[in-house]
Order: C-alpha cells, then sequence, then structure tokens
C-alpha cells in the first residue's frame, strides 16, 4: 500500500468506501476513505493475532485491555483496536498525521504482525521436523 | 451461547468512552461525540417547532425529516457497530442466529445510557417490538414541553427500523460497505421496515413502545 493508493478514487470517495486492498504476506490491509484528512485501515489475518504482537504495539502507546480485546492509544498518532482472537484491528490514525504516515504505518504493523506470524509457523514446522 | 447482555454492558461501560484530544471519541470503528441529551433534543424540538409554527402543515414533513434523520444515524452507527473489531471480540461469539444481532444491538445500545430498551417480541425477518424506559428524548420533551398529543422520540424510532433494516434488508451479517448507495437501496426499498412508536412518555404514557414492521409485507 502506498501513499498514492487511491488518491483517483479518493476524489469522489465517500464514508466508508474501500480505497485499496493489499495483502502484505499473510495479512490483509484494507483502506477505507475516512474523510478528505485522514483513512481508516483495518488489518486482517485468517489465524489469531500473536500475543508478541500486543507487546510491539504496546510500546507504541497506552494498552487498554479487556478480557476479548485491547485498544492501544497513541496520542497524537493513532489508535488501534484488536480482536485477537478474531484475527482483527482496526487503526484509526489522528488528524495530526498526513495521509502519507497513515498509510506507511499500516503498513509496517502490518509488515511486523506478518513477521510474527511467519515467524511462529517457522518454529511450529521446526518443532515437527524435529 | 445466547446474548449475554450484562456482559456486554459491563465490558462497553468499562472501556472507558472519552474524548480523545481531538474532541471525539474512536470506538467500534466510529468516530463519536458525547452530546448533551438537552442539546439534541433542543435542536430536534426546536426544527419541529419552528416547522410547525410557520406552517402548520409541515408537521408530517418535520417528522418525516427527523426520522430520515435517525435513519441515516443508525445505519452508520449500528451498522458501524456491528461490523466492527469490538463487535467481533465481544457479541459475536454469543450470536446463534439473525435474531441475536438484534439483541446484540439492544444490549450495546444499553450500555450507551440512551434509555432502558427491551426486545419486547421479535418475529423473525417480520417485526420487532421494542419498549424503552427512560428515553432522554421524552423525559427531555417534557421538561420544556407541555404534554403532547404524539410521539416525540424521533431517533429512538428511527433507529429501530434502521436495525431492522440493517439485519434483514441490507444484511449487515455479511458486512457490506456502509455506503450511501447502500443506504438508498436498503431503504428505499418497497418492503424496507419502518417504525412507529406507538407509545410515549411525552404523550402520558408509562413507557415509550416502538412498532417495526416492513411497508409492504
Amino acid at each position: 500500500m502506498t501513499a498514492d493508493a487511491g488518491q483517483d478514487r479518493r476524489s469522489v470517495a465517500s464514508y466508508g468506501e474501500v480505497l485499496d486492498v493489499v495483502d502484505v504476506g499473510r495479512v490483509r490491509l484494507t483502506r477505507r476513505y475516512g474523510c478528505i484528512r485522514r483513512d481508516q485501515f483495518e488489518i486482517v489475518t485468517k489465524e489469531p493475532f500473536p500475543s508478541a504482537f500486543r507487546d510491539w504495539i504496546a510500546s507504541r502507546g497506552e494498552l487498554r485491555e479487556r478480557p476479548t480485546f485491547y485498544v492501544i492509544e497513541a496520542p497524537g498518532a493513532f489508535q488501534l483496536t484488536v480482536a485477537p482472537r478474531a484475527g482483527r484491528a482496526i487503526l484509526m490514525p489522528r488528524l495530526a498525521t498526513d495521509l502519507t504516515w497513515q498509510a506507511q504505518t499500516a503498513r509496517e504493523i502490518a509488515e511486523v504482525l506478518d513477521g510474527m506470524l511467519n515467524h511462529g509457523s517457522c518454529l511450529a514446522n521446526t518443532r515437527q521436523a524435529g | 451461547m445466547a446474548i449475554d447482555e450484562r456482559v456486554i454492558v459491563e465490558t462497553v461501560t468499562g472501556m472507558g468512552l472519552a474524548g480523545n484530544e481531538e474532541g471525539l471519541i474512536p470506538a467500534f470503528g466510529l468516530y463519536l461525540t458525547n452530546h448533551y441529551a438537552d442539546f439534541y433534543n433542543r435542536i430536534s424540538f426546536g426544527v419541529l417547532g419552528a416547522l410547525v409554527r410557520e406552517n402548520p402543515e409541515l408537521t408530517e414533513d418535520a417528522v418525516a425529516l427527523l426520522t430520515e434523520a435517525a435513519h441515516v444515524c443508525a445505519f452508520h452507527t449500528f451498522g458501524g457497530i456491528m461490523s466492527s473489531v469490538e463487535w467481533d471480540a465481544l457479541v459475536q461469539p454469543m450470536i446463534e442466529s439473525r435474531e441475536d444481532w438484534v439483541r446484540g444491538m439492544m444490549a450495546v445500545v444499553n450500555a450507551f445510557g440512551w434509555g432502558r430498551f427491551r426486545v419486547a417480541e421479535l418475529l423473525p425477518d417480520e417485526r420487532l417490538v421494542v419498549e424503552l424506559r427512560d428515553s432522554y428524548e421524552s423525559s427531555g420533551y417534557l421538561e420544556s414541553y407541555p404534554r403532547t398529543d404524539g410521539p416525540r422520540c424521533f431517533l429512538a424510532n428511527g433507529g429501530m427500523a434502521g436495525l431492522m433494516n440493517l439485519v434483514y434488508q441490507g444484511d449487515i451479517t455479511r458486512r457490506p460497505a456502509l455506503t450511501e448507495e447502500l443506504y438508498r437501496e436498503v431503504f428505499s426499498d418497497p418492503r424496507s421496515f419502518r417504525s412507529r412508536e406507538r407509545l410515549c412518555a411525552a404523550k402520558g404514557d408509562s413507557h415509550c413502545e416502538f412498532v417495526v414492521e416492513r411497508m409492504q409485507g
């Protein structure tokens, strides 16, 4: 997902409209139009998010945990709400950020998550092989 | 597992929903706002009063406008909530039937403190009857105006129709994009749902009650 992705569609988009969908390895990243200054990003995997992801993202802001989901609040940057068992998260950027930063941040989160999922799989395969 | 309203209410009220530095509440994939109920009521009843004072024959049109605003609100707010990560984590695991989408949404609404909603009757794909106590619209109306001869919970009334349209007409269970195009498609269908407020505390009833049915059976 590039910063320019969906620019043509953005000019005529309405709230909630899908601008771009990319697969970052095992992570599907969907960008939806929010308003002229910010988009919303959905991060989906076919498997649950690893607990290591929570530990990593918690370093980016304040973590609020409920029994079935958690929220990372990064003032001035974003809020990320994660349903780990459902394998789904929503990134809601702050207006203080620009569209380029928003897209880059969403991509970075997806890449880290994909790396963790792949790392977990390699370990599992190694154990099976061993 | 059936819908456990207590768990939903406890979880949602414990989410610490509060405004951020933007003055918005990002939750359920939406940007919520925290209004004073009196503020909303003042605008809503002010619009009604202004239109009717100038042109009494516009009463039905004024009510239609306020109801339409409620339909749009329900479509985006309820639709957004039922498509959200929080819903996936909290409510979805309790859902066993399409009707549980209605009951689950009602539990979330109760957690928001918009009144005490209770599903009195739900016939799948056909009819919904909801009782509402402590409606901020009817109680707000009576704080500022004398008892009326017509119902006054325009937002709650349109909201109930919106909920049934999302579940049975727009099939929110498939998570469609909540676009203007879908809104028009769902709500302009001649078989879409509409609600009427059969009882309203603003006209002296003990509580408010909404009956939601299809325009054309």
